[in-house]
């Protein structure tokens, strides 16, 4: 059943293929302005030196240390601008994952307007969600930091020398496995919000809960299907990327940058198959999507408008 | 006497007759020499018995001390430094000083405690000891005591202490003590002071220094049970169980100046041999099981570096060396060299690329020379031991694993000896000069960066000065030299200038007296026509128009070094000017039927010292592919951190 919602989801995220394009997009453009400030800088130093090419043939670590270390080019100096452009990323997400899952609700293609239209109605709903998800995640946080110390701890003075390394590791499940329920369980909550409408953000968890856990064997691997693969396919890149010589910064660069497509795409197929699953699973509570405007000729999934559709 | 009785006292007689034999056999040879090779001072023999469980020791040592000073003694300071593991000491004072989020744990107190001293065949001196603290004048610093005798040892005397002591060891801290079932033995026993330059020299614990002491001989027997696997300073001399399940080890020493030993029952037993120029060297490594996989790489690294102090500097003479790997958690023990015996470190997942293991291997056996022979004082000249051991470092990491490639090989970044020392060097610059006592730097970076890795860059930059031969010859001349004493910093300059036949007087006061910068740059160039100022001017013909070439160099630190400027021009010419660095800026003209195409300063790239390499050069035409490459990384680098909160959504 679940292999067939995750195909189900695969072809939505297919058919709404512009809403990945458009977010990678997004991500690569805040990515690149987050940097625009250290790239100046840094062809400042670099451009005209003889020095810098031991940062483009190979990598010396070394000159790259002492990149690093001149005024106003270090680490400290490029994290704010990197934490400013996530936040801009993280928050434009939150914008739009209505709209996006409104359009994975739907069996046609939604106008831009009603993508932004769902995005808009959704948003404070989601902000309420993102409050109380980490609010949830606040324990997590706090037994991962045991883990943490328990497992250093472990480390310096367990007579086993791994003891540490492997508490660590199957902490790391464990925490991992807990934070993937938590996600599925708000990400219910997110697509029963749009489904039905419901305002009421605690009421849609609840929900969600009953839903979630009461049909986990169902919806885990909705989520666990779509992170290994992205898990995989991230091994996969870089282990190619470390074999692609020094200078050819182009090879590598559309290499990582598959992997931050593959990144979102899996994201989203793990919405697209919760959403599946959801209609299949939940019809009789659920509102119906918005319709399309037909035009004359009616012909299916083209929508119409003033803008495009996505 | 009847027939019974006659067996009873031959065979009496037999076994009295074969002790006192035994008991005249001399201890044998601990090195390669048929005949002392130090001035011995001292004679140690100390009896322990370890008590694994509780981490203490009981012994008995007899000090025997030669006045060699020239004039009579009556007053001898002695360390005891295990009392630095108290919350009062100046060790601990200054950690907390260094790093105020330093806590004091209990289980890291350690102390060694004097429960009688007796000058052998004088008096007994016990209540006669009192604390003193040269450095600082804390009273609660109880590492170093005193002693005064009731009359004078005439020189070319002798005097005999007779010391009961009780140890209780630490959780290891500072180089000593205990992890589980392991134990470092450092620094455990009542240590005499050394006299030295007419005075006696006996410093107090300190956070940043190591130690100092005199050359003589050790025999050391250790009783502890018998399921421990024992390492120590010098050879192993014979190995006896006793029937409540100890066991006594003996060891013997000569020609050092220190003596530690280890024990832990799971320790793994490798040994090899090294053929040196002196003889076979036995070498024997402690490893844990679970470091197994980075024995080879020890080895690898001992022996490479072996065989390259024994080509460069001069031979190892001693009969044996020993690598303790400590175990994990007690990282505090590895890294520590003590005479023909030292500490390495590594963990159960080093990868490959990553060399430190052989680093530390290298660094600790390099002490064998600049500490163990080359006994310089560690207290006030501490770049003499680990900043020329660190320059050695370089030279030989880069011979065995390569110069772009000698600390870390990893998915394709890589960095060098060199480099490395450079960048701990340019963090710390200005703070301290070489020339400094160990517990006067600024704080523990300092003393790091400066004693080691500006050491190394200064020697490293040396050879710009005087050659790379000739800076091997230098420290070979040191090294033959000075072997078995403890020099002066101005013995090892001296020696350099000697060997080079140069004044390096103008270096010495900028590198080793002072904190002076090297920063010297490439401050622009320019091709342009001497008609420039035509409205039209004639079209322009490679290698036919005629250009006029400048570059200008500046100075922008005040560290005062000659050096060479390199040009490269478009038609293939290169023109080497050198400049002696003393004005703050330099110009260079050329007019030329070719144009500029770059200007690089140091082009063999010596001049390590040099603060910042990226303005060493110019390029007349830019390139923007490094910073093309580093802005795709760190784009994707940001996509994935907003990818990563995004998740929260």
């Amino acid at each position: 059943m679940e292999k067939s919602f995750l195909s189900d989801g695969s072809s939505r995220v297919w058919r709404h293929q512009r809403i990945l394009w458009w977010l990678f997009v997004v991500n690569l453009v805040l990515g690149h302005l987050s940097i625009f400030a250290m790239v100046t800088r840094w062809a400042g130093v670099l451009d005209h030196s003889l020095s810098a090419d031991q940062l483009y043939h190979g990598f010396n670590l070394g000159r790259y240390i002492e990149l690093a270390m001149q005024p106003g080019i270090g680490f400290g100096t490029a994290s704010p601008g990197i934490a400013a452009f996530a936040i801009i990323f993280f928050v434009f997400m939150l914008f739009v994952t209505g709209g996006i899952l409104e359009a994975y609700r739907s069996p046609y293609k939604i106008s831009t307007a009603d993508f932004f239209q769902a995005s808009g109605a959704s948003f404070w709903r989601f902000v309420r969600l993102l409050i109380m998800f980490v609010i949830v995640l606040i324990p997590v946080a706090i037994a991962a930091n045991a883990i943490k110390d328990w497992s250093g701890d472990l480390s310096t003075n367990a007579a086993p020398e791994k003891l540490g390394f492997w508490v660590d590791v199957a902490g790391a499940i464990v925490i991992w496995f807990i934070a993937m329920c938590l996600r599925l369980w708000f990400d219910v909550a997110q697509v029963h919000a749009v489904a039905t409408g419901e305002r009421a953000m605690r009421r849609a968890i609840r929900r969600a809960f009953r839903l979630t856990f009461g049909n986990f064997a169902a919806l885990f691997p909705l989520y666990l299907v779509p992170s290994l693969m992205s898990l995989i396919g991230m091994a996969v890149i870089l282990l190619i990327w470390t074999k692609v010589p020094a200078a050819s910064v182009g090879i590598s660069f559309v290499l990582l940058e598959i992997w931050m497509l593959l990144w979102l795409g899996t994201r989203l197929w793990q919405r697209a198959g919760e959403t599946a699953w959801y209609q299949h699973t939940q019809v009789p509570a659920e509102m119906p999507a918005v319709p399309p405007v037909v035009a004359g000729d009616a012909t299916p999934g083209l929508a119409v408008g003033s803008q495009p559709g996505i | 006497m009847d027939r019974a009785r006659r067996w009873w006292f031959l065979i009496i007689s037999v076994l009295a007759g074969a002790t006192v034999m035994c008991a005249a056999q001399p201890m044998p040879s601990a090195t390669l020499s048929d005949k002392p090779l130090s001035q011995r001072w001292l004679d140690y023999n100390i009896d322990a018995r370890v008590d694994a469980q509780k981490h203490t020791l009981d012994a008995t040592e007899v000090l025997t001390w030669h006045n060699f000073t020239g004039k009579p003694q009556d007053t001898f300071p002695f360390h005891l430094y295990l009392n630095a593991f108290q919350p009062k000491s100046t060790f601990i004072r200054e950690t907390h000083l260094y790093d105020p989020e330093f806590e004091w744990k209990q289980k890291n107190y350690g102390a060694a405690e004097v429960k009688s001293l007796e000058v052998v065949g004088v008096d007994d001196l016990t209540s006669q000891l009192r604390f003193i603290s040269p450095d600082d004048g804390n009273p609660d610093d109880h590492t170093v005591f005193q002693v005064k005798l009731p009359k004078p040892v005439p020189a070319g005397g002798q005097v005999q202490f007779k010391i009961v002591f009780h140890d209780q060891l630490p959780e290891v801290l500072a180089r000593t003590g205990y992890k589980r079932d392991f134990i470092m033995g450092a620094q455990w026993f009542p240590k005499v002071g050394v006299w030295w330059q007419g005075t006696w020299n006996c410093h107090q614990f300190h956070r940043s220094t190591e130690f100092f002491a005199e050359f003589g001989t050790f025999e050391v027997k250790l009783t502890l049970p018998q399921n421990e696997v024992v390492g120590a300073t010098g050879v192993e001399v014979s190995s006896i169980n006793h029937p409540d399940g100890t066991k006594t080890v003996s060891f013997y020493g000569e020609d050092i100046h220190d003596f530690a030993w280890t024990t832990e029952p799971e320790y793994r037993v490798i040994t090899d041999t090294f053929q040196g120029s002196m003889g076979a060297v036995k070498i024997r490594m402690l490893v844990q099981p679970g470091h197994m996989r980075s024995a080879p790489r020890y080895l690898h690294a001992l022996k490479g570096t072996l065989d390259r102090f024994d080509k460069w500097y001069g031979p190892y003479p001693y009969k044996q060396i020993t690598l303790v790997d400590p175990p994990h958690g007690a990282l505090q023990a590895g890294g520590m060299e003590y005479p023909t015996l030292f500490t390495a470190d590594t963990t159960w997942w080093a990868p490959k690329g990553l060399l430190f293991p052989e680093l530390v291997t290298e660094h600790e056996f390099g002490h064998q020379y600049w500490y163990g022979m080359v006994a310089t004082n560690e207290f006030e000249n501490a770049w003499m031991d680990e900043g020329i051991n660190s320059y050695t470092e370089v030279k030989i990491m880069d011979s065995l694993y390569g110069k772009d490639t000698s600390i870390l090989n990893l998915l394709g970044a890589h960095i060098g000896e060199s480099d490395y020392q450079r960048l701990s060097y340019d963090a710390v610059a200005e703070d301290d000069p070489m020339a400094r006592f160990g517990w006067q730097y600024m704080n523990g970076s300092s003393y790091g960066g400066i004693t080691y890795a500006k050491t190394a860059t200064v020697l490293l930059t040396l050879e710009k000065v005087i050659g790379e031969q000739t800076m091997q010859r230098a420290l070979h001349t040191y090294f033959l030299r000075y072997r078995f004493t403890h020099p002066t910093q101005e013995d090892f300059l001296k020696t350099v200038e000697e060997v080079s036949g140069k004044d390096l007087r103008w270096y010495y006061d900028q590198a080793v007296y002072g904190t002076q910068v090297m920063d010297y740059e490439i401050l622009g160039v320019r091709s342009e026509r001497p008609d420039w100022y035509k409205e039209n001017p004639s079209k322009p013909k490679k290698g036919e128009t005629v250009y006029r070439n400048t570059v200008l160099v500046h100075r922008k630190g005040d560290f005062i070094f000659p050096l060479d400027v390199q040009i490269k021009f478009d038609n293939g010419e290169t023109t080497t000017e050198h400049w002696d660095g003393r004005d703050r800026w330099v110009r260079y003209q050329y007019d030329k039927k070719a144009r500029i195409v770059s200007a690089e300063l140091d082009p063999e790239h010596q001049a390590w010292l040099d603060k910042n390499f990226f303005n060493n050069s110019y390029t007349r035409q830019s390139n923007q592919a490094p910073h093309h490459k580093l802005a795709a990384y760190w784009t994707v680098i940001s996509q994935f951190c907003a990818q990563l909160l995004a998740w929260l959504v």
